[in-house]
């Protein structure tokens, strides 16, 4: 089952039914669940959520399966300390 | 080795995905990079020939990758790291290139490596940050080489060929385009 996931849709639900991005979370987690489906076609729209802030690390670990909680979670830790660091290298490699 | 250029030591994981996704020959990116690979990851890499192994032979041939020696009592601390810190040893040898040229940094998509970064106690391998294969189309988009669309289709591209879909690999790949260039690929 092939799912693409629209950021801008997310946001809007968000808003229209006055969810919060957790309880958002927490009922698409169900339905897939209930479809038997897997989280692995939610990483894409959770890793967003956990980069803008709009999902924390416990919110992660609970409501997702824990081996997709620490993909995500280390995941984003690796490549936001990678990005501390490539303007340095920029910098003396291409002098911008 | 010294060259004036910024040296990009590399582990198989990384080298390998960038010769899939033709962005190892680059010309643009010859002139301001020099690829490092140490000698343990070439072994390590030839061992089973096939149309990849072939290319990053023919690149050593060439000159355009360097194969970094490592000294013979160094490759067996790195062997006894491996199995103390349950890593490979293409990744620590590439800690300790990066340690011998003095940079912080090294070329890393392995999933283990990723995973247990975090969990490491040697301090010559902790310390050194992994840069994935997203540092690369980064660069060239900062140079011009790449616009939005392509570094897109390519990121999705490498992602594919590697089987790194959903896994941690494409997480910290995409999180450092998002912080460095404020592009998401979802």
């Amino acid at each position: 089952m092939e799912i693409n996931i629209d950021f801008a849709l997310v946001e809007g639900l968000v808003k229209e039914f006055n969810l919060s991005p957790s309880e958002l979370l927490r009922a698409a987690l169900t339905d897939f669940y209930l479809r038997k489906s897997i989280a692995a076609h939610l990483k894409p729209l959770l890793h967003r959520m956990y980069a803008e802030g709009l999902i924390s690390r416990e919110e992660l670990l609970i409501y997702v399966p824990s081996e997709d909680a620490m993909d995500i979670i280390l995941g984003d830790e690796v490549g936001k300390k990678g990005a501390k660091i490539a303007d340095e290298i920029w910098k003396t490699a291409l002098g911008a | 080795m010294k060259s004036g250029k910024q040296p990009l030591v590399l582990d198989s994981s990384t080298l390998i995905a960038l010769i899939k996704g033709k962005l190892l020959p680059h010309p643009a990116l010859e002139q301001h990079f020099q690829w490092i690979i140490p000698a343990l990851v070439y072994e390590e890499i030839t061992r089973v020939p096939t149309p990849v192994t072939r290319t990053i032979e023919q690149l050593v041939q060439e000159g355009k990758v360097n194969v970094y020696s490592l000294d013979e009592d160094v490759r067996r601390e790195i062997q006894a790291i491996s199995s103390r810190e349950k890593l490979g040893v293409g990744e620590i040898s590439c800690c300790f290139v990066a340690e011998a040229l003095n940079i912080g940094f090294f070329l890393c998509d392995d999933h283990k490596f990723i995973r247990r970064l975090s969990k490491i106690k040697e301090p010559r391998v902790a310390n050194k940050v992994p840069l994935g294969f997203a540092f690369i189309l980064a660069t060239l988009f900062k140079m011009h080489h790449l616009d939005e669309e392509t570094l897109k289709e390519l990121f999705h591209r490498i992602v594919n060929e590697n089987n790194w879909k959903n896994s941690i690999v494409e997480i910290s790949n995409r999180r450092f385009l998002f912080d460095t260039l404020g592009i998401w690929v979802g």
